[in-house]
């Protein structure tokens, strides 16, 4: 392993890093606010991209789409995935919120397959090229290029992160999400009103998600049905790899795993580059299951 | 027995309800048709299959979503022992058997130790690993081509090879996972679990190991996907990676969702209704079958979550006339074990 092909995959890590905190964060938003994993979650990021696809169409934008309309595509891809994501906690959160939390799992996990195959069904069953407008080399470092598209992803990621910091922090919304994640009881108690949080969470979760699949589709160029699990399992292993609930848990883990799959390609066929991304979820979750940035233990995992 | 007229009762019914499945059993065998034989084979392996999960999703409380994991070394150690010669048929089955158990340890272990939803997500790691060794290790798998051309079963110089004789291997595998299922349920590991699944705190609290217990339920799922993987692999002759993707994992959970968590009978029927569904889609469009399978379980979790088995007339029809029916007796013993629990 020479120092120049160590350096050039630091950067393709960095660049798939990205990607992962982008998935990852709404992973750890929802966790941190419930206690609960939404697979459901992993659809939406399906729906972003095809949300993206379907405006680029409609707008006949083919090869080389406007910015315009790109950010356009990417603001309705969130209020889609926003909208989906507040339907998601109206099937599953809100009817099962007092039954036991597996049926809450079990019930997401079908929500996950439901709103993939609807996509196979109305949408479409073969994979689809999302345009992206912004595939000029922005500049080349070790001798790879970085494209533009990756930069807004570098940016996104980075940008996101803080501003759900910021909302779970300083808002009076991330208040009382934090209330809720601490004593779900006692903050109704005290006059907050639950399901309205509840679903904004989710709403916002959905959004990031659809976000990322949107920006992650046209950057990778392609997003089919059923893309969700293997992408949505590592944007989990980002947040695990963090430590899920921890608000900055999602960038530290997303980039953290970017660099490990990437320098896995060091020693390793391309092939084998998701098992080696399972094997950390494995891994860390056995070894460590509050994620690598925790000095406590807590009883959450 | 004549002067107990209520146990009197039960035993008529229970020899009713025995000589009915027997009946539907033989249907297939008696008509001969090579489809309807090949259907019900099918039927017997998902049986097992979801009797076997029920164990751990129903029972234990445990969202195993790489079950088919299991499934999948059956089917492959089966044919990969088998295409090398390396043992005899009946050695290989013992050996694919420990490599289940040694997996099931492997992840199981790290597994049980967090909370119930990571448990989900690490075993849906596990599954998509096996399943990208089963496609990516070409050498030793085939690839995506997958593997074929091994021997079949052969006992006492009996070759069995033909559609009947799978149903009837079938059919024997699930009896005997149905009857050890209803020992082991009724059995301490069987109430532990049942004790786990709805207050793992009581659990530690009486004692349980509460780490042990679930590993345990893990394993004994596993064995039963190994066995009903091995079964499918002499039936089907190949094993390719795409019988043991994430949506076969998500098909076994849909059967016993089905068959509402925890029953056996409901389990065992839940995965006979998943054949009958999938074969009526080959004929219709399959490509809607995620969409009814999901929406199937998201029904049967928010109206039904008793499943598809009816429960209450199952109840009434074997226990109506006995105030103290088996179940009763079975939650009196369960609060006797663990007191302070009702």
């Amino acid at each position: 392993v020479d120092l120049h092909s160590f350096l050039s995959e630091t950067i393709v890590g960095i660049v798939e890093g990205s990607t992962f905190v982008l998935i990852a964060l709404g992973f750890s938003l929802i966790y941190g606010a419930l206690g609960l994993i939404n697979f459901a979650q992993i659809s939406i990021y399906t729906v972003g991209g095809f949300t993206l696809w379907e405006v680029l169409k409609l707008f006949q934008q083919g090869a080389s789409p406007s910015l315009w309309v790109y950010a356009v595509g990417i603001l309705i891809a969130a209020g889609i995935g926003g909208l989906v994501g507040a339907s998601v906690a109206g099937v599953t959160w809100l009817p099962l919120r007092r039954r036991s939390p597996l049926s809450l799992l079990v019930a997401s996990l079908a929500v996950l397959v439901l709103i993939e195959n609807l996509l196979l069904v109305l949408v479409s069953p073969s994979p689809v090229s999302v345009a992206d407008p912004l595939q000029a080399t922005a500049f080349t470092l070790a001798g790879v290029d970085v494209t533009e598209s990756d930069v807004l992803l570098m940016v996104a990621g980075i940008v996101l992160s803080v501003v759900t910091v910021v909302l779970i922090q300083k808002s009076r919304f991330g208040w009382q999400v934090r209330a809720i994640a601490d004593d779900n009881v006692s903050a109704e108690l005290i006059g907050i009103d639950v399901r309205k949080v509840v679903f904004i969470a989710f709403a916002i979760a959905a959004g990031l998600a659809a976000i990322a699949g949107a920006l992650i589709s046209s950057n990778y160029g392609v997003v089919s049905y059923d893309v969700g699990i293997t992408i949505g399992l590592k944007g989990f292993t980002a947040a695990v790899l963090g430590g899920m609930g921890n608000l900055w848990g999602a960038l530290v883990g997303g980039l953290a795993l970017g660099l490990i799959a990437a320098y896995s390609l060091l020693f390793l066929p391309s092939q084998w580059e998701d098992a080696v991304v399972f094997a950390v979820l494995i891994l860390v979750l056995a070894l460590r299951p509050t994620g690598i940035l925790s000095t406590v233990s807590t009883d959450r995992a | 027995l004549i002067e107990n007229p209520i146990k009197c009762g039960r035993y008529c019914r229970n020899s009713i309800l025995a000589i009915g499945i027997i009946a539907l059993c033989a249907v297939p065998l008696l008509s001969g048709n090579l489809f309807w034989l090949d259907v019900a084979s099918d039927m017997t392996i998902w049986a097992v299959l979801a009797v076997g999960l029920n164990a751990v999703l129903g029972w234990a409380g445990l969202l195993d979503l790489g079950f088919i994991a299991f499934f999948a070394i059956g089917g492959y150690g089966y044919a990969i022992l088998s295409i090398h010669h390396i043992f005899n048929v009946g050695i290989a089955v013992v050996c694919v058997l420990a490599m289940s158990l040694i997996a099931a340890v492997i992840i199981g272990t790290p597994s049980v130790r967090v909370k119930s939803d990571y448990l989900a997500i690490m075993t849906l790691g596990f599954g998509e690993i096996v399943y990208l060794a089963a496609k990516n290790l070409t050498g030793l798998t085939g690839g995506v081509n997958g593997l074929f051309g091994y021997s079949a079963l052969t006992i006492f110089g009996v070759s069995l090879d033909s559609n009947t004789d799978f149903y009837l291997i079938g059919l024997v595998l699930l009896t005997v996972t149905c009857i050890i299922g209803f020992l082991v349920r009724r059995s301490r590991l069987g109430r532990s679990w049942i004790l786990v699944r709805d207050d793992e705190l009581s659990a530690r609290a009486a004692g349980i190991r509460v780490r042990r217990v679930k590993l345990l339920a893990y394993m004994y799922g596993s064995v039963w996907a190994t066995l009903a993987g091995i079964l499918f692999a002499l039936k089907i002759g190949i094993v390719s990676p795409e019988s043991f993707s994430f949506n076969q994992s998500f098909y076994v959970v849909v059967a016993v969702v089905i068959g509402g968590m925890g029953s056996i009978w409901g389990a065992a029927l839940g995965g006979a209704v998943y054949i009958v569904i999938s074969e009526a889609l080959q004929g219709i469009d399959p490509t809607l079958s995620g969409l009814i399978y999901s929406g199937l379980v998201l029904l049967f979790i928010l109206v039904r979550p008793d499943g598809l088995f009816p429960r209450r007339l199952f109840e009434r029809l074997f226990n109506g006339l006995n105030y103290n029916s088996p179940n009763k007796a079975h939650i009196l013993l369960y609060t006797q074990s663990f007191p302070g629990k009702t």
